[in-house]
């Protein structure tokens, strides 16, 4: 059963470079936000609230125009392709002359079936790390002056924004698997091939976050990690990056 | 462009996308305008088997070929090739039909949003249509569609374009907008509202695309069916996609739903958007065959927009515009323009629509200032925070247009007049054709003198009328202003007596009048303005007024005046100013008495007001309540229960987050001016030690928790993220807190909330424990936590922590 789950086919010369961002262009990233997540997961707008949608939607563009102005938010983050094979329910990651530098356990799902089944012998994985940080110096003031609706509106942004910056990475790492030859965001709900994982969900235990972590030296661009393998700030996503097609949770 | 409207329902063809990933698997990200291109075959087939299966248009493979869009791919190069081969590609199926087929260009929304701010303005995005449009006419189309409209101002821009290639009359083009499930645009725009922008173009249909499947449309097409006097268009998709991006309603079902539609008369074009196929546009084809299309209705009913629209028939005349947003008029506005002050504009704004403003009146005709300046920075956040329609005061074209192209919908120019001559109303019509908007007409002309006498007032009104009529403009919606002067100054004492006489003449030969109303008090003392301009509202309204401008703050209905004030007033008014003095005497004494009662009523109620509606100054009235009561009664009996009812409405869903926050800020304000004037831990609602647990960085939520309980009237501890059980344990003991509250995202700080828990219980701590985070289920505070820690509550939100902290203290 494992073998069907294989690529059957071989990437040709993926890109290994590290790519580190210290200030992405912002405005990139929110054409990339999904919204209605944002709606539902941080207002808990219903249907019926039309009033209150509307509403919200324009005082979320007056917002964002300010973070852009004032870059209330810095997103960063890291991307790279790894070497990579599986063995058994583990992901071998290689350095790029083809050393095990690392392993990274998968788990079964209800089918059996667990991500190291999606990898092949010469493989490659991508991973990465972003982490939208808060201009102290706004959050301060915005405290200060009790403007506290603006302040949760920028945070839940900044943590909508993380994800999206996740998805723009993923099309970076598609680029340098060499399956997409462009940046384009018109379709950036569908990803192209491939799907990515974060740590802490089902695929993959929580644990593993310590690890993408350090493959991509993510220290660099100022996040840290818990001792429960959480990233601080908390408008962090970390993630690995499948290929192939037939990757699923 | 006749397509025969009145014989049958017309089929447009249905999605292209669908149909490409049926026959190829495609390897890049393009969109598959591209295929015209590659694989022109592949599109040419499936035109011809939407004809086949009974399309009488088909729509060109252009969806993505505008400039802007392929500026994104960086593919502009393939411009010209992209939209000739379309409309080639689609000649070549029609040919190989053998039948009589439409060609519809099918231009599409672009990736930007004029309405949410865009890196290009609405002229770039303009000359893109116009570039648009030029080649696919040229090449040979019969008509095109702004499809998938998700922004007003966008599609603005669009018919701006076909203004400038087609010129006015007839365009051939068709408007569709696209709706989320609640009805509204991107840019906010429902349904009515989208039929009033767009009222006065003349265009081949309008309708509704895409978004949602046809059962969600149902609404939304009966609205459009009822008040449109434009043939309706209807082309839903094949139901929600589901989790794969997979549309799954059958043939069947999406035609019986548009079947049922068409028999309740809604339909005369239908098609179908994303998700549909051959099957389905054949299954509606056979199913419509014999169904009498809509009735087109010819009447079009006069109506004002922006992102809601306001009928003649909804609403009692007169429209009343708010005039208080007006540099001239108000020193309030003026100061707020200079000191950049957005947010009181936007309110001010606010307070005038609750007030009962239908529309809002701006001016920011400074003559220290730059109007185009201020009109470019103010009137975009003006327009994004309200939802009300939109006139704009100036003296000056371009600001008119630039104001157009700010706000996208229907504004009304207030105003133009023959004063130079012919040359500004020459323009005003042209940015009526152009952009759609409504035009005041003041009653001036090249004459001196101003026409204060009926008589000259309705020569110059018959002079506009035919000058307007000559260059064919919009008749209906031409407001005409026959001028309002200040009555304590006037030499002719008649001139408000003959205004009103103009205005009921003017009517009568079924055109619309305005008034500027409190220019007729200009000079005398602010309450008797207040009276006099409410009678002249009055009087003005027996006349027929249409839209009048006022204050509606000061607005006193007629039916509460004193007899004797509306008697003096009224002489006043029909001639006799000599009453003047009389009528400020009689309304002196009325100031004194308002001013008493107000501050009677209002402080108490204004905390309470201001806290749960979430905005307002402070200040002034706490200062005054500390004069009546101490510090703690004015929390515990104003501030407090305004904070209950806050959580009540957030509880019963009226309220979201942002509006309790905003509640929230008023609160804690209010309270950090009472704090110096309490003695130390005089206010005892209690002290919550609030934390998240060790290893988990959760921010947000527990910043709730602290922000809730503190505009409560609690003490907030907060320890911070990341906080081990024994700092906690600590804290606790140094603290001596009322609650203890835990907060965690993770999975694993369960765990250490468990930990916490046992080290609290070891060193004999049994303070109440409320427990809250996504981690967290009430099953698993009963099962893991409770029996450890008895004192354990689960709390779903700050909200519910603050009701759950009440009740335990029996507070």
């Amino acid at each position: 059963m494992e073998k069907n789950l294989k690529p059957d086919y071989k990437l040709k010369n993926p890109n290994l470079t590290r790519r580190k961002f210290e200030d992405y262009d912002i405005e990139k990233i929110f054409e990339a936000i999904n919204y209605d997540m944002l709606y539902f997961r941080f207002f808990n707008l219903k249907k019926s609230q039309k009033d209150k949608l509307v509403k919200l939607e324009n005082q979320i563009s007056e917002i964002k125009k300010e973070i852009m102005e004032k870059k209330s938010i810095i997103p960063k983050g890291v991307s790279k392709v790894f070497k990579a094979s599986s063995f058994s329910n583990f992901i071998i990651i290689k350095d790029d002359e083809g050393n095990e530098i690392e392993r990274i356990e998968t788990k079964q799902n209800s089918k059996g079936i667990c991500l190291a089944d999606f990898i092949g012998e010469e493989d490659y994985v991508g991973f990465s790390s972003v982490s939208v940080f808060l201009n102290e110096g706004v959050f301060e003031n915005l405290l200060s002056n009790k403007d506290f609706s603006k302040l949760y509106i920028i945070n839940s942004i900044a943590v909508m924004s993380a994800e999206a910056f996740c998805e723009i990475l993923h099309k970076q790492v598609n680029v340098d698997f060499g399956i997409d030859n462009s940046l384009n965001l018109n379709s950036v709900f569908s990803n192209g091939s491939g799907k990515r994982f974060s740590p802490g969900y089902p695929s993959i235990d929580i644990s593993a976050n310590k690890k993408i972590y350090d493959l991509l030296n993510a220290k660099e661009i100022g996040s840290s990690i818990t001792e429960s393998f959480m990233i601080e700030p908390e408008s962090s996503v970390q993630s690995i990056i499948l290929h192939n097609p037939k990757s699923d949770y | 462009m006749d397509l025969k409207l009145n014989e049958r329902i017309l089929i447009f063809d249905g999605a292209m996308g669908t149909e490409v990933s049926k026959r190829i698997k495609k390897e890049d990200n393009l969109p598959n305008d591209f295929l015209n291109l590659t694989d022109p075959k592949i599109i040419e087939d499936i035109h011809l088997s939407y004809i086949n299966a009974g399309a009488d248009v088909i729509e060109t493979n252009t969806f993505n070929s505008n400039l802007i869009t392929l500026s994104e791919f960086n593919k502009t190069e393939y411009f010209k090739e992209l939209n000739e081969k379309a409309v080639l590609i689609a000649k070549n199926a029609i040919k190989r039909s053998n039948k009589k087929i439409y060609i519809c260009a099918s231009i599409g929304p672009l990736t930007v949003s004029l309405s949410l701010g865009s890196k290009y303005d609405f002229d770039e995005i303009k000359t893109a249509y116009i570039k648009q449009l030029e080649i696919l006419f040229n090449s040979g189309v019969d008509l095109a569609i702004f499809e998938t409209a998700h922004d007003m101002i966008n599609l603005k821009a669009g018919l701006c374009a076909a203004y400038e290639i087609f010129g006015y009359k007839k365009l051939p083009i068709i408007a569709s907008v696209t709706l989320n499930s609640n009805g509204f645009m991107l840019s906010g725009h429902d349904i009515k509202s989208v039929y009033s922008n767009l009222s006065d173009f003349d265009l081949l249909a309008l309708g509704i695309n895409c978004s949602v499947g046809p059962k969600d449309m149902e609404i939304f097409i009966k609205t459009l069916s009822d008040i449109s006097h434009f043939p309706t268009l209807i082309m839903p998709n094949a139901g929600f996609p589901d989790e794969k991006g997979g549309y799954d309603l059958s043939p069947e079902s999406f035609s019986q739903t548009l079947t049922d539609y068409a028999k309740k008369g809604f339909i005369n074009i239908t098609g179908g958007c994303c998700g549909t196929g051959p099957s389905h546009i054949k299954s509606i084809s056979e199913s419509l065959k014999n169904i009498k299309p809509r009735d087109i209705k010819k009447e079009k009913k006069f109506s004002i927009s922006h992102k809601i629209a306001i009928f003649e028939d909804d609403i009692e005349k007169p429209f009343l515009a708010a005039e208080r947003l007006n540099s001239l008029g108000s020193k309030k506005f003026r100061d707020m323009v200079s000191n950049s002050d957005v947010d009181g504009i936007i309110s001010l704004a606010k307070e005038q629509v609750k007030k009962g403003a239908h529309l809002l009146d701006i001016s920011f005709i400074n003559p220290e200032r730059d109007e185009k300046k201020d009109i470019l920075k103010f009137l975009p956040l003006i327009s994004s925070n309200v939802r009300v329609p939109i006139m704009i005061d100036s003296t000056n074209i371009e600001s008119f247009e630039t104001a157009l192209k700010i706000v996208g919908s229907k504004l009304i120019l207030n105003s133009i007049n023959f004063e130079n001559g012919d040359g500004k109303p020459l323009k005003a019509i042209c940015l009526q054709k152009k952009y759609g908007c409504a035009i005041v007409c003041g009653l001036i002309d090249e004459n001196k003198k101003m026409p204060f006498e009926f008589e000259k007032k309705m020569k110059i009104f018959e002079r506009a009328v035919k000058f307007f009529k000559d260059k064919d403009a919009d008749l209906n919606n031409i407001i005409f202003d026959p001028l309002v002067f200040p009555i304590a100054t006037a030499d002719y004492k008649k001139s408000a007596y003959d205004t009103l006489l103009a205005v009921e003449e003017i009517n009568k030969k079924g055109f619309k009048t305005i008034l500027g109303l409190s220019n007729v008090s200009f000079g005398l003392p602010q309450i008797t303005r207040k009276y006099l301009n409410s009678v002249f509202l009055y009087m003005a309204i027996k006349r027929g007024l249409d839209f009048a401008i006022v204050n509606v703050m000061e607005k006193i209905p007629y039916a509460l005046i004193d007899k004797e004030i509306r008697d003096i007033s009224e002489k006043i008014l029909n001639g006799e100013p000599d009453l003047i003095k009389e009528l400020v005497e009689k309304t002196s004494g009325k100031k004194a008495q308002n001013n008493i009662q107000e501050k009677k009523l209002s402080e108490e109620e204004a905390l309470k007001t201001i806290i749960v509606e979430g905005s307002g100054e402070v200040e002034k009235i706490i200062d005054s309540l500390l004069l009546k009561y101490p510090a703690d009664f004015i929390i515990n009996n104003f501030i407090i229960p305004a904070m209950n009812e806050v959580g009540e409405k957030f509880s019963k869903g009226e309220y979201i987050v942002t509006e309790v926050l905003s509640c929230a800020s008023v609160s804690q304000k209010a309270i950090d001016l009472l704090k110096p004037h309490m003695k130390k831990d005089s206010f005892k609602r209690g002290k919550l030690l609030l934390a998240t647990v060790k290893g988990d960085v959760h921010d947000i939520g527990k910043n709730l928790v602290s922000i809730i309980f503190e505009s409560n009237g609690f003490d907030v501890v907060d320890l911070g993220t990341k906080v081990e059980p024994e700092i906690i344990v600590e804290s606790v003991l140094k603290e001596k807190p009322d609650f203890i509250g835990l907060s965690g995202l993770l999975a694993r700080s369960c765990e250490y909330m468990i930990e916490t828990a046992l080290k609290l219980k070891e060193n004999n701590i049994a303070v109440p424990l409320l427990l809250g985070g996504a981690a967290l289920s009430e099953r698993f505070v009963l099962t893991k936590i409770k029996p450890i820690y008895e004192n354990s509550f689960y709390s779903k939100d700050a909200i519910d922590g603050v009701k759950v902290a009440c009740e335990w203290k029996k507070i």
